[in-house]
């Protein structure tokens, strides 16, 4: 069985949303030094994998059924939201690789005329309702966690050893959910189209590649993640990252890969709201909402120009 | 790991606490005991317990900060812990420096000042004992501590109107001049110990309120 070229694109893909996205779950802990580096991608690697292999195969099946491909078009996808994702990071806006391989497919689609829109429909939708539903969760998990340790008394170091334990569990339900939920994105669209390349195989190698980014190249995210929308401490981390794990793998569950920053500023939006707004960075929201509207627009545009240049 | 770790720093910081009790007790002890014209060498072992006290509370304080960076806790709650120690050592300090200025003037109380002496370092000890109150309260109850911490102030408020009684009374007295200023500056130094507590206690609120859902 060789391995197919193409496949590549998405191992890229794979390994750069796994540098990414695993800041997300773990960085907050990392970069507020409650977890060790070396823990963190360690956990999160095996989560991720685990998260791709058992529930991954749905979000697969959304994409191979988004629009009709070949091998020339899975090309012109990769790389098409492949030069989005580095377009959107040159401008340091956040990155969601879900809308950048929703794009380019929609692109293929719209040039091919093969395009399922209903499908189109279903992954908008859930775009929309990713940080509604985040913010959601964390509103309900901030009020039920801050019951809980309100009302119980308790040694501050009690305290903190519970959130120790609350932030590796949520890393890994995050890392397991965002494997679930975003292998699609690294070898969704490669589904069917090789031959000994059947859909749990590719969920391995995409786990495999999101996990390898983690490893390899996430620290740097980590470690500046503190910086993000406001400021996190230990509990609204453990809320943050429990909202958007709860919300990514309810969408995994739904087949629709959705993007895991984007969960994560709904949820941190939930707590905003309940702390105060003064404390939200409202400059770099809007960078994130322009991120949101410009990502699949432009990963859209290069794929349908990719396919009437060059197939 | 994280547990022994939690226990160990919870010991050593009730050990601390109990040390810190115990110099201040050592201090009213020596204000019970000291009268004018009292032996040097009664004085002398009266100091020596509480610079005792005072000893063991800095090697307390030297083993949980040598704990704390053997990556005990969260970063957050070292640097917490490390800096509520740090100024709650000041409290034995203080208690040791009265005690050891009484030695080195030979100055004993006048028997006329003595229940308000007394009675103001009595206030110290409840001043003091309220912090320890409170910062016990974070490694049992801790979202209540910042409460404990507001009994604090009260007695700092009450014993900085006792120190100025106390300062207008050896004023009115016939003492030395000399004497009166000595006099004034025990005083003083004794209700320093509530603002040194009252310091802790701040640092006791701000854990609390960086805490607090």
């Amino acid at each position: 069985m060789v391995f197919p070229p193409p496949l590549f694109g998405g191992l890229f893909l794979g390994w750069a949303l796994g540098a990414n996205d695993s800041a997300n779950v773990f960085g907050t802990a990392v970069a507020a030094r409650i977890v060790s580096y070396t823990t963190a991608t360690l956990l999160c690697a095996i989560a991720v994998i685990a998260g791709a292999l058992l529930q991954g195969e749905s979000g697969i099946e959304t994409y191979r059924g988004l629009a009709g491909q070949s091998v020339p078009t899975l090309v012109v996808c990769s790389v098409a939201a492949a030069f989005t994702v580095t377009l959107m990071t040159f401008f340091k806006l956040p990155i969601s690789t879900s809308q950048a391989m929703v794009g380019a497919i929609a692109g293929i689609g719209l040039a091919t005329d093969t395009m399922n829109w209903g499908g189109l429909q279903k992954v908008v939708i859930c775009w929309l309702l990713t940080p509604v539903g985040a913010l959601v969760c964390a509103v309900i998990l901030y009020w039920s966690l801050a019951l809980f340790f309100t009302r119980v008394s308790m040694s501050m170091l009690t305290r903190d050893r519970l959130l120790w334990a609350g932030l590796i569990v949520t890393g890994l339900y995050g890392s397991y959910a965002l494997g679930a939920n975003n292998v699609a994105n690294a070898t969704g669209i490669f589904s069917e189209q090789f031959e000994g390349f059947d859909d749990q195989l590719l969920c391995l190698i995409g786990g495999s590649a999101i996990a390898l980014g983690a490893i390899t190249y996430s620290y740097r995210v980590m470690m500046s993640v503190g910086s993000g929308i406001m400021p996190l401490d230990a509990f609204t981390a453990l809320v943050a990252v429990g909202a958007m794990a709860v919300t990514v793998h309810v969408f995994a569950m739904l087949g629709v890969p959705v993007s895991t920053s984007q969960a994560i500023v709904g949820a941190i939006l939930g707590i905003g709201t309940l702390k105060g707004v003064h404390s939200i960075r409202f400059r770099l929201l809007r960078n994130i909402a322009v991120g949101w509207l410009l990502t699949p627009t432009v990963s859209l545009v290069l794929a349908s120009s990719g396919w009437a240049i060059f197939v | 790991m994280f547990q022994n770790r939690q226990r160990q720093v919870e010991e050593q910081l009730h050990e601390y606490r109990t040390v810190v009790d115990a110099t201040m007790q050592g201090l009213l002890n020596l204000f019970r005991d000291i009268g004018e014209g009292e032996r040097i060498e009664r004085l002398a072992e009266l100091v020596d317990v509480i610079a005792r006290s005072e000893s063991r509370a800095d090697e307390i304080r030297r083993e949980v900060e040598v704990l704390m960076y053997s990556k005990a806790l969260f970063p957050e709650s070292r640097g917490d812990i490390l800096q509520m120690l740090e100024a709650m050592d000041r409290i034995p300090n203080q208690a040791e420096k009265i005690g050891k200025e009484l030695l080195a003037y030979d100055l004993g109380i006048p028997k006329k000042l003595r229940q308000d002496f007394f009675r103001l370092t009595s206030g110290a000890v409840d001043c003091v004992g309220a912090l320890l109150e409170a910062s016990e309260k974070l490694f049992s109850d801790f979202t209540n501590a910042g409460v404990a911490v507001g009994r604090v102030d009260e007695l700092e408020s009450a014993v900085d109107e006792l120190e100025a009684d106390l300062i207008a009374r050896i004023f009115r007295s016939d003492r030395a001049d000399l004497d009166k200023i000595l006099l004034r500056d025990v005083a003083r130094n004794i209700a320093g110990i509530c603002d040194r507590a009252e310091d802790a206690g701040d640092r006791i609120r701000i854990m609390v309120a960086t805490r607090v859902l």
